[in-house]
């Protein structure tokens, strides 16, 4: 098993596996800093090259792209407002009002540690856990998942800011965006319009970027300044950040694992993980109120389980040939290509090829850090840059990510229209993230519940596994509430119930 | 003032008749050269046309899957068969299970022979059922060929006990929980129809978001079985039988039963129908999968250069170098002609009204066996 380890480590900066993975690297960077064109389209892209490679050399190329974009897409996020990467999102919340207080340096920084924290983490889970993970990955089916979306819902309440109804309404909208399309029970098209086009429902990646991007954009016009309201600090802020990382050792620590964890199930991914970090970053934290205007803990949570996700979602791929992600079920025909057949084999006769991945997840992430800390200060001085200059592009960059994920017009539409609803929701104090959340929870609500009911009747609510994790969403919700009562009537600190390093 | 000269009447009657008639056979007359299936062509005039163009493969499915995969290989390739040689490059339009591209190719774009769509033929069985959404008509588009063939087959895990279908038929036969998607689509349809035909007691499970949620819930016990390709059995759901076997095939779509290890105890289910109604609705429902990875132009792209695209893609799929590269994603190369293509989907879209309602009844929603 070491001498496995120590020549799958050596194999990685051998010709061409090295170079490879630097072309793959360079590829990721560029994409995760482009809104909307994601890694998986990238992936799927790339694959067609690795025909002619040999497995280790194509898994460098994919892997080391795969890797960096969401260190990447968290950049963006900072520094303009728009999600890199649809797995980025979050690091919105309270990266951008960051970067707006003239804090980007010390907000991507944090990004950047977090992120290689967390993929450490992820890929430590992925060499660590492929033996023992069969019994966990199977025990989870659509009761349990449907449990787990519902408990994602709980989490609502953290992400909404100071009113809670408002958030509610606001996944619920996400919920009722989440129906358009074709009923996954009999086909037929809801809310559809005749539009076949809207068929597969509404975009991810249109919604988000116009939700979250397009106010920023208005709002950086309207302002006539630079997104840097106060000046950007110097070095010092860079320093300050990957300090941060480790004065809230905690928070990144739990933000891998449950990045690691949610990438571990099949069928949710870094899109769930993001936020579901960000609320416990929230709900762990005494002192809520800077949440959403510029706390370090709401960049370090996601970052931090964004990259997990990845070393998470290749364990069940390895493992069984079941992806942890739809990233994943691309790179299962890399698999193909290479002739491999995931499970036993590349534990035994693949190991090598298996600690490679291992590897090749901590290196490329590893060199895009170090790179991106190279021209931190200077990626920072963009948000002094006079908000004029900079409109036009972002916009382009905008429109061209709605429009890139399906080739079409209408999603560019969509984006523009998100675009509209969300400037709305800042006008009136509505929090976005919950509608972003209700879009991308409800459609694993509605179908694991109908094909709970079909198989088990409403007995599905009675699982153990089900029961648990629904007593956890429940305790998660009142916890709150809980400390709250606690400190009144004991006399307690409200500190005595949440980590040390606030 | 001078009189006008009167029309004559023969002469008019004979106009007013002759106009009648080209209305009437329009669509017949302009659809006729291109089915034609003419193969000859003047290759310079071709080439002058395609020479310095881009000739865009639009595919109806998002990039990384095998239809987008498979459309990248043959745009690697196409191009050094069609004269002037163009460039070719893929343009991914996803949505409504690829009817966006089809109904792109054949109502929007530049219908001159630089745009061919690549979409699932599960689409033409749509067409034949009359389902919203579908804008083109599957027999007049011109038919380029086709990569694949395949038959369904349904499986169900080994532990279950289930090695043959009569485990699953009449008053002893036991309940087996399959999965599916929404009704419409290939697995969903398939199942559906191995029920409708043949009395398995199969209770559809609806609502999967795919064949790999549902291969998922296979592997954890969550459902007995499923029914798919017989293709993908043997390329991405190969884990489920090497090195261990986990799934038994129990019955495969056509009329008889490929040679291959792991279909020893697997029936044709063309061969069990008790009837010839039961057969026909099999065969329909199979024969979407005869033409797996199917490419289309436009119908009103000029006859020359449909024949030296069909030319093109025909040495494109007996290019060693193509089929080396197609073998390595597990797909077997079995191509049709645009020929042999069209013949197909005229007996998709030929059904008489009765045997589309046996169809629908057959297929529609329905849980219990």
């Amino acid at each position: 098993m070491i001498e496995a380890l120590v020549s799958s480590l050596l194999n990685v900066f051998t010709y061409p596996t090295f170079p490879f993975l630097l072309i793959g690297i360079l590829i990721g960077f560029v994409i995760g800093i482009l809104p909307g064109i994601g890694g998986l389209v990238t992936l799927a892209l790339m694959l067609p090259f690795t025909f002619d490679m040999k497995p280790v050399a194509a898994f460098a190329f994919l892997l080391g792209m795969l890797s960096v974009t969401a260190t990447t897409g968290d950049l963006t996020s900072i520094l303009f407002g728009i999600p890199g990467e649809s797995i980025a999102a979050a690091t919105i919340v309270d990266g951008h009002p960051m970067a707006k207080k003239g804090e980007a340096g010390r907000a991507m920084a944090a990004a950047l540690m977090s992120s290689l924290l967390g993929a450490i983490a992820g890929a430590i889970v992925l060499a660590a856990s492929i033996p023992v993970v069969a019994p966990l990955v199977l025990t989870f089916k659509s009761p349990e998942f449907f449990a787990l979306a519902l408990v994602g819902i709980t989490f609502v309440a953290s992400l909404s800011g100071k009113s809670k109804l408002k958030g509610m309404l606001s996944a619920g909208l996400g919920f009722v965006l989440a129906m358009v399309g074709l009923d996954p029970q009999s086909g037929m098209p809801r809310y559809t319009m005749g539009i076949p086009q809207l068929w597969d429902g509404v975009g991810l990646v249109p919604v988000t970027v116009g939700l979250f991007a397009i106010p920023e954009v208005v709002d950086l016009w309207v302002k006539g300044t630079s997104i840097a309201e106060r000046g950007s600090e110097s070095l010092r802020g860079v320093w300050q950040g990957v300090k941060d990382t480790f004065i809230y050792w905690g928070v990144t620590l739990r933000c891998s694992m449950i990045g690691t964890f949610i990438g571990i199930i099949p069928g949710l991914g870094a899109g769930v993980s993001q936020w579901v970090a960000y609320a416990h970053a929230v709900q762990s934290s005494a002192d809520k109120s800077r949440f959403g205007m510029g706390d370090v803990r709401g960049v370090l949570g996601p970052g931090a389980a964004n990259n997990s996700s990845l070393g998470g979602a290749l364990i069940p791929t390895i493992a069984f040939g079941v992806p942890g992600s739809p990233t994943m079920a691309i790179l299962l025909g890399a698999f193909l290509i290479q002739g491999l057949v995931p499970g036993p084999d590349m534990l035994t006769k693949h190991l090598d090829l298996t600690f490679a991945f291992v590897w090749l997840i901590v290196i490329s992430n590893l060199i895009t850090v170090a790179l991106c800390f190279l021209f931190l200060n200077q990626l920072a001085k963009i948000t002094c840059v006079r908000g004029a200059l900079l409109i036009p592009g972002i916009l382009l960059l905008v429109l061209l990510g709605g429009y890139a994920e399906s080739n079409s017009i209408l999603d560019m539409g969509i984006t523009l229209l998100f675009g509209f609803i969300g400037l709305l929701m800042v006008y009136l104090d509505w929090p976005r993230p919950p509608l972003i959340l209700g879009l991308v929870l409800g459609k694993l609500v509605e179908r694991n519940f109908f094909i709970s009911y079909q198989l088990h009747g409403s007995g599905f609510l009675f699982r153990p596994m089900v029961i648990v994790i629904l007593l956890i969403g429940v305790a998660a919700l009142f916890l709150p509430v809980l400390q709250a009562f606690l400190s009144k009537r004991l006399g307690l600190k409200e500190e005595v119930f949440v980590s040390k390093e606030d | 003032m001078m009189k006008s000269k009167p029309v004559n009447p023969v002469f008019l009657s004979a106009f007013i008749l002759v106009s009648l008639l080209m209305v009437w056979a329009r669509p017949s007359v302009m659809a006729a050269p291109a089915k034609q299936f003419q193969r000859s062509f003047d290759e310079k005039a071709v080439a002058d046309f395609y020479r310095g163009k881009t000739v865009t493969i639009v595919v109806g499915f998002a990039p990384g899957g095998g239809y987008d995969i498979v459309s990248r290989l043959i745009a690697k390739h196409l191009g050094k068969y069609i004269p002037g040689r163009p460039n070719v490059i893929v343009d991914n339009r996803p949505g409504g299970g690829s009817v966006v591209a089809a109904n792109l190719v054949y109502n929007v774009l530049r219908k001159d022979g630089t745009f061919i769509a690549n979409f699932h033929s599960q689409m033409l069985l749509q067409q034949a059922e009359g389902r919203e959404g579908i804008e083109f008509d599957g027999r007049r588009f011109d038919w380029l060929g086709s990569v694949s063939s395949s038959v369904g087959a349904c499986a169900l895990r080994r532990d279950t006990g289930m090695t043959h279908v009569k485990q699953m038929i009449g008053p002893s036969g036991r309940v087996v929980n399959m999965g599916a998607e929404a009704p419409g689509s290939g697995i969903t349809d398939t199942t559906a129809i191995m029920r409708a035909t043949l009395g398995l007691k199969f209770r559809i499970i609806y609502g999967y978001d795919g064949q790999r949620p549902i291969a998922n819930a296979v592997l954890n016990r969550e459902l007995d079985g499923f029914c798919t390709s017989w293709e993908s059995f043997v390329s991405t759901l190969k884990s489920f039988f090497e090195p261990v076997q986990l799934l038994n095939v129990v019955a495969v779509l056509g009329s008889s039963v490929p040679d291959h290890p792991w279909l020893k105890n697997a029936v044709a289910a063309e061969a069990m129908a008790p009837n010839e109604d039961a057969r026909s609705l099999l065969k329909i429902v199979n024969a979407p999968r005869r033409l797996s990875y199917p490419y289309v132009v436009a119908p009103e792209v000029p006859n020359d250069r449909v024949a030296s695209l069909r030319d093109a893609f025909d040495k494109t799929l007996a290019d060693p170098a193509f089929s080396v590269d197609l073998t390595k994603l597990g797909i077997p190369l079995e191509p049709r002609t645009g020929e042999e293509a069209a013949q197909i989907v005229n007996e998709i879209l030929s059904l008489k009204p009765e045997a589309v309602a046996a169809l629908k009844e057959a297929l529609k929603r329905k849980e219990g066996p």
